[in-house]
């Protein structure tokens, strides 16, 4: 994976991970902060419920403190109520008979409709039947018809006289009933502490199935967080609703949220551009670096690498720059060197074959011409040496053609390639009995001029044998196991072909392959049963043999004026053969003679031949 | 050797002096006209006034190269065969160049003999054959010069490949002794 995209990703989990760290923390505050205020309200509830039960329960005393002063007739209440409704919040009294029938009314009515309700029986109402039970009761809430009010009513009991014993405590001598108003003053004032601008109270029962309300809430809010809390008394309840003001806490979590989302754009801009720095300063600069490395390898030496980001990049810019001029100048050396090659070899080919025609036809001629068998002799050697020096000459040439296409591999069929040698030097040397046994289907890669080479072997097999029939055997087999070497060229030959005299524009216009721009080992080529292994191809004489200087050089590397090979066929054929990918081997023949195997890549069948 | 040409005109054309002087000595024992010019110019002066038969004609010389004075000779319309005599190796440039045969430097006395009583014989048959003869010089000349895998690659030799089997089909046709010409044609070595 590259260097970048490594370092994106690095940067960009840790800016994930880290917004999920900041959002969900902020997430976990804000639903703590909501449950906490949810929990503060909830406790607003209980307590303005506790404070308001009390305040029912301080009624509930007043009725049942005054019904406990003893009177001595509960029909002559003449004085007692109107001072029960003076002295109390109650704004109006019933005095009831123990029958249950109303015997006085006082307070804020209007006389007739007080006077209208005397001797009405009242004791299936719960709170009166309770009073005269013994009990102190309290009414469910009761809406005065037509308007907004609701009363509230509390019965307790009357006794003549002090009760002595719980028998008589249970059997009351009448009761006392107030009527008060649920309003403010009566019931609520200890809510007051609880109104805040940001918190309402209401209060409410619930009568026949119908919601009564008892407080009203004093504002509403647009977006609010309600807690209710019931109160319970004796048989009915009241419900107390507190309602607080949500946008206030939003307000805070929005602040919160903005505040921790600017602390994370902030941090999250840092970390860009601490990656657009890590970038400029590392990334930018390595990547630059490769593609000097790939403009080297095109040959672009004056590549011009400016790296200035840190010390240590100046420093490998420079060692790049100091590594590009280097081989800049090995470049020109070799190319320099190249093209005096090329002039030496051109000019004296040309030269050679020039000269050597006239050499050739004098010699010819007072071959022709002459009577003196020693001159015709002598004129015969000159033709001979002549004929060997265009021989070496041609050799040279095709040693250069050889590596002019020494960046692409060819693929031969092996049997193809074997007879095609075997005829050409077989009728050079029509003496030699040269026997080919080449298997089918084997397919040999190697240069272009790997037939070249394999000519020269044979030809090399059969020159020099001195035997009186000379017999060649040629064997070609395939071994399937073997892997060929996979990488190929084995260098980077980005221009290796130097300017030569075939390199003209009619040449090189015309060099599209026969699909050949794939290596003929390439997996996709291969037909069905068949595999790439490395094929032996054995030429083998009864010749005198190779000597072992001919071949030692080749392996050796270099020539020294006492020991050479004799000629460049060799050469030719260890250069062929090693740039195909291949090794050239060099064994005896028993009895005599020499065996040359040239053992290269090649594509064959599963199980080898 | 056949002598039935020793009447023939033979320009032997050469920047060399003794190349061309060594040549005109070998040929001059076969036929009767053998001359000598040593330079580009001086050639197509020589044609200018006289009429040859056959040319060879050397490719690298100085002043103008044997390959200008080809064209040179085409263009002016000379009727005579040229042969190209040369130790520069042939590239696909030569598929292009209206000469009739290619020799290569050293040549042997049979080849040289034998090219020239090609030419000769082609004289006195249709462009066809002569249009053949020079394609397949060319063939030859390449062949033996160029690895299997660059001609195959090249599309001016393959193209000329596809017009001599052409012409061969024609000329087989119409031609009982063509298999004949061919054959001693084929024989000559070129390198």
């Amino acid at each position: 994976m590259k260097l970048r995209t490594k370092f994106a990703i690095a940067l960009v989990t840790v800016m994930l991970v880290l917004s999920g760290v900041v959002l969900g923390s902020v997430e976990l505050f804000k639903q703590q902060t909501v449950a906490d205020e949810r929990e503060s309200i909830n406790e607003t509830a209980n307590l303005t419920a506790r404070q308001i039960e009390s305040t029912v329960e301080t009624r509930r005393e007043e009725v049942r403190l005054f019904a406990a002063q003893n009177i001595d007739d509960p029909g002559a209440t003449g004085e007692y109520l109107p001072r029960f409704v003076n002295q109390t919040p109650f704004f109006a009294a019933q005095t009831i008979a123990p029958n249950g029938t109303i015997v006085d009314f006082r307070g804020g009515l209007p006389a007739e409709q007080r006077e209208a309700a005397i001797g009405n029986r009242v004791d299936n109402r719960s709170h009166v039947a309770a009073a005269l039970g013994g009990d102190v009761a309290v009414s469910q809430p009761e809406r005065v018809p037509g308007t907004n009010v609701t009363v509230l009513r509390i019965a307790a009991p009357l006794f003549e006289e002090s009760p002595d014993n719980i028998a008589s405590a249970s059997n009351p001598d009448g009761a006392l009933v107030g009527a008060i108003y649920i309003d403010f003053s009566n019931f609520f004032t200890t809510a007051r502490t609880v109104r805040t601008s940001e918190q309402s109270v209401a209060v409410y029962d619930t009568v026949d199935g119908e919601r009564l309300t008892l407080l009203r809430p004093d504002k509403s809010f647009e977006r609010n967080l309600t807690a209710t809390q019931t109160l319970g008394l004796r048989g009915w309840e009241w419900t107390i609703q507190i309602t607080r003001d949500r946008s206030a806490l939003e307000d805070r979590l929005d602040n919160l949220l903005f505040v921790q989302g600017s602390s994370l754009a902030l941090v999250l801009g840092s970390l860009v551009a601490l990656g657009v720095w890590e970038y400029r300063t590392n990334l930018r600069q390595a990547e630059r670096l490769l593609d000097g490395f790939l403009a080297i390898q095109r040959g672009e030496y004056d590549h011009s690498l400016s790296l200035t980001a840190a010390d240590e990049w100046e420093r490998i810019s420079d060692g790049f720059g100091d590594l590009a001029q280097g081989l800049a100048a090995r470049e020109a050396a070799l190319r320099e060197r190249e093209q005096r090659l090329d002039v030496l070899n051109r000019v004296l080919r040309h030269n050679v074959r020039n000269e050597m025609s006239i050499i050739h036809n004098y010699a010819d001629i007072i071959r022709e011409f002459t009577d003196d068998d020693q001159l015709e002799s002598a004129a015969g050697t000159i033709l001979a040496a002549g004929g060997e020096l265009i021989d070496l000459s041609d050799k040279a040439r095709q040693i250069r053609s050889a590596f002019d296409e020494a960046d692409r591999r060819h693929g031969f069929d092996a049997a193809a390639l074997v007879a095609d040698a075997v005829d050409d030097v077989g009728g050079e040397f029509p003496d030699a009995e040269i026997h080919h046994a080449v298997p089918e289907g084997v397919t040999v890669v190697g240069l272009p001029a790997l037939d070249t080479a394999l000519e020269n072997v044979l030809e090399n097999a059969c020159e020099h044998n001195d035997a009186d029939e000379p017999r060649v055997e040629v064997d070609v087999t395939f071994d399937p196991e073997a892997s060929p070497e996979r990488e190929w060229p084995p260098t980077l030959d980005h221009d290796a072909t130097a300017p030569d005299e075939d390199a003209t524009a009619a040449g090189k216009e015309a060099t599209t392959a026969d699909g050949g721009d794939t290596d003929p080992l390439d997996p996709g080529r291969l037909a069905e049963g068949e595999t790439t292994g490395l094929a032996r191809i054995a030429v083998a004489d009864d010749g005198p043999g190779i000597p072992a200087h001919e071949h030692e050089v080749l392996t050796a590397g270099e020539e020294t004026a006492l020991e050479h090979g004799s000629g460049l066929g060799l050469w030719l054929v260890f250069w062929v053969v090693g740039k195909s990918g291949g090794e050239l081997g060099f064994a005896d023949n028993d009895p005599r003679g020499s065996i040359v195997t040239m053992t290269l890549p090649a594509t064959g069948p599963l199980h080898g031949v | 050797m056949s002598d039935e040409h020793s009447t023939a005109s033979i320009l032997v054309v050469d920047d060399e002096q003794s190349v061309a002087d060594g040549y005109a000595l070998r040929l001059g024992s076969q036929y009767d006209a053998v001359e000598t010019v040593y330079s580009g110019p001086e050639t197509l002066d020589v044609l200018a006034e006289t009429a040859f038969d056959v040319l060879l004609l050397d490719r690298r010389m100085p002043e103008m190269t044997g390959d200008e004075v080809l064209e040179a000779i085409r263009e002016r319309g000379h009727d005579c065969r040229v042969i190209m005599v040369t130790a520069v190796n042939p590239d696909f440039d030569i598929v292009d160049m209206p000469f009739d045969d290619y020799l290569q430097k050293p040549i042997e006395k049979e080849n040289l003999f034998a090219a020239i009583e090609q030419q000769l014989h082609a004289e006195r048959f249709d462009s066809d054959l002569e249009q053949y003869f020079a394609a397949s010089s060319k063939i030859a000349v390449l062949e033996a010069d160029k690895s299997e895998a660059k001609l195959e690659d090249n599309k001016k030799y393959q193209r000329l490949k596809d017009e001599t089997a052409r012409l061969e089909a024609d000329l087989d046709d119409q031609l009982e002794a063509f298999d004949d010409a061919v054959s001693t044609f084929s024989s000559i070595d070129r390198t």
